[in-house]
Parts: structure tokens; sequence; C-alpha cells
């Protein structure tokens, strides 16, 4: 019990030290709302935990794939829990995928375990493969290459790519910075929003639209048909909504 | 639509956002920062009009239709040349110092756009110029997002 009334006086001598100089001197308003958004944001932030959560414990979240969901279901259940209406939208469907194990190593001339990743949608390989490294010759036509190929079955055909042509956009990232770090801020800026500013004047819709680097897909499916199903969202559309649609 | 902010470019502070070509938002901008702690606002450019991103996150989905669609835009570090789509962008990369900063700063210009009496302006620069090339080009069209692979 000492120990724990020690930790209840550190809390509140932090919170202090905190507030207290950056409400005296930098805050440039009195508003009452501004000043406990920076107080709740500040003292009570939750983004250490909340990206350690969906970086770490959920990790990749491709479009499609188990991570995906459940990164979808963690997000619905932090608004619900902090009262916030929350819930997913099917606007398509895609192919699940679902990473296993990569590991490559150069046998000859010597020992060496490679870094290296499969592409996101690759098939497995049924176990481990063993085979010659290959590389391709510069080809004369379409039919030397034709004839080539045939005479590679089995082995490893090593390109040498650029990188950014090596990368493509949605196929190796864990999603950490990108963009992880995105949601993370909606999120707790939600949180915040929730805590001291229950009553908005405008509704304040919040989307974790995933496929954007598949080409902007879900957002450009909910900017093209807006959910309606929903008292807010469709106040939401009726009470803004200008010529440009919205 | 009030406003939309976006946030999409790594794990930096906030340091810049466009208009996005709408001539009227920098003057509702310009009065939000000045409510917000310097601490927060100091370091960000607004850029007045701005012209339009290269379209490369969701605030397009919105701008192209002429909404006001913003993007927050982070100091980028290394994020282009390490982290970006590889790997090695995991936990560990993340500042949690500006991604706590910047959840305040969001919350802060979602509540002042909430609580501005005024529409903001759909009003366009008459001539748009693509973010990549520089040359003149005009206002994107928008366009439904793939529902299937294709």
């Amino acid at each position: 019990m000492a120990t724990r009334g020690r930790a209840a006086v550190w809390s509140i001598l932090v919170t202090l030290l905190l507030a207290t100089p950056m409400g005296a001197q930098q805050f440039p308003t009195d508003n009452p709302v501004l000043r406990a958004i920076w107080v709740e944001g500040t003292a009570h932030g939750q983004t250490w935990s909340l990206a350690q959560t969906l970086m770490d414990s959920i990790g990749p979240r491709l479009t499609g794939t188990r991570g995906q969901e459940a990164a979808a279901d963690w997000v619905i259940g932090k608004y619900t829990e902090w009262g916030i209406e929350a819930r997913s939208e099917t606007y398509g469907t895609w192919r699940g995928w679902r990473r296993g194990i990569t590991h490559v190593d150069l046998m000859e001339p010597r020992v060496r375990s490679l870094e290296a990743m499969m592409l996101a949608g690759s098939p497995g390989s049924s176990g481990m493969k063993m085979g010659e490294a290959v590389v391709p010759p510069d080809f004369s036509s379409p039919a030397d290459l034709e004839a080539w190929l045939t005479r590679v079955e089995g082995k490893f055909v090593l390109l040498s790519v650029p990188q950014p042509t090596c990368r493509p956009d949605e196929n190796w990232a864990e999603y950490a910075t990108d963009n992880g770090t995105g949601t993370i801020t909606m999120l707790e800026a939600m949180r915040i929003l929730s805590e001291v500013y229950p009553q908005p004047k405008r509704t304040i819709i919040v989307g974790h639209w995933n496929g954007e680097e598949q080409g902007l897909n879900g957002s450009r499916s909910f900017a093209a048909d807006p959910p309606r199903s929903s008292t807010d969202c469709r106040r939401f559309s009726t009470r803004t909504t200008g010529p440009d649609g919205w | 639509m009030q406003a939309l902010f976006n946030q999409d470019n790594g794990t930096g502070r906030v340091v810049n956002i466009s208009m996005q070509g709408l001539t009227g938002a920098g003057a509702y901008f310009a009065g939000w920062l000045s409510q917000i702690p310097s601490e927060l606002s100091e370091e960000i450019r607004l850029d007045v009009p701005g012209n339009l991103g290269g379209g490369g996150s969701d605030y397009a989905s919105f701008i192209c239709a002429g909404a006001p669609a913003f993007s927050l835009g982070s100091l980028r570090w290394r994020y282009g040349t390490y982290t970006w789509h590889t790997n090695r962008d995991t936990f560990d990369k993340v500042v949690i110092d500006d991604l706590r900063n910047n959840a305040i700063l969001t919350a802060m210009l979602v509540y002042l756009a909430s609580e501005e009496p005024d529409r903001l302006p759909r009003d366009r620069r008459t001539r748009v110029f693509d973010a990549r090339s520089g040359r003149e080009s005009t206002w994107p069209t928008c366009r439904d997002g793939a529902r299937s692979f294709r």
C-alpha cells in the first residue's frame, strides 16, 4: 500500500509539471476545450500503448488478410470502449493471403543466410527447395528466351532489378510508419475528443480506409458511396452536402 | 463536409499543410493555428493557396470533388529511403513524442473546424499545376475505388 501511495503522488506531480508551465506561458488562448485537449493528450496520452498494440501485436495488415481483419476489429473495439460508434464497411472482396516462413541460404561457395522476403501473394514452396542459381543471358529474340526457359526448371533465376521496382507498394511493408502512425494519430485524436468534446457542433467522422496503396480503394469507394445506414452518417450527408457532393 | 484531415507520410511532426488549391482556406487555417500552442504549430508551413498534392493519399479521393480535404504533412526524416514500403517499417522506428503531438494537433484542428461558424469556402485557384512535373494541369477527376482484384 505504501508503494501505491507513492505512485499516486508522483503521477499528480508529473501532471502538474506537464500541464502548468504550458498553461501559464505558451497557451495562446483561454479556450477551455483546447486546454483540455492539451492536458488529455499530454498527461493521459495513449499513443505509445495504442501504437505498440497495432504495430507490434497485430503487425502487418495487408488488405484482405487476417491481419487487416484483426486490426479493424481492434480499432472498432477501442472506439466502442470509448463510447464512439464504430463499424466496418464492406466495399469490396479481396483474396486472403498469409505470410509464411521465408528463409534463403547461399550454399556455395560458402554458406551464408541471406536477407530475403517473398512478395505478398506468392504461393508457398511446399517445403525446402534447393537448386542451382542462374543468371539470365542477353536474349536476342523472344524465341531465344522461350528456349532458355525450358532449361531453368528447378533453378533459381537471379534478376538484378533496381530497388524501387523491387518493392511493389503493397508487398513488403510492415506498416508501422506507413501508415500505423496515421491510424494511431486519428485514433488518439478521437479518444481525446470523446473525453473533452462530447457534444461537437458538427458530426466528426474518422475513416480508417484500407487499400490506399492499391489505388486509394477504401477512400474512393467511401467517397463514391458514402455510408447512409447510421443516423449520424445520414445527418452528416444531408446536412452538409454541397454542390461538390461533399 | 467542413474539412478532412489526412495523415499518411511518416512518423515525424506535422510541418506542412497545403491548402490544395482552395483559395479561401488559408485564412481559416491561419486563424485555427493561432489558437494552437506554439509547441505544436510553430514549425508548420502553410502553403496558400497551395497546389493539389500528387494524389498520393486518401485526401485525393475528396479534393477531386472540390471538397476541403487536407494532408497533415510530416517531417519525413528518412521515410522515403529507409522504412517506406519495406519490412523495416516496424514499431521501433516510430517517434512516439511526435505522434502524440500530431494526435493533439489533429484533435485541436478537428475541434476548431467543427466550431467554425462558416462553412469552409470551396473556391479553387484558376490555374493548377501538376505536383510532380510542375506543368499546368487540370483539376483531377474523381474515380471509384476498385472493389476486387482485377
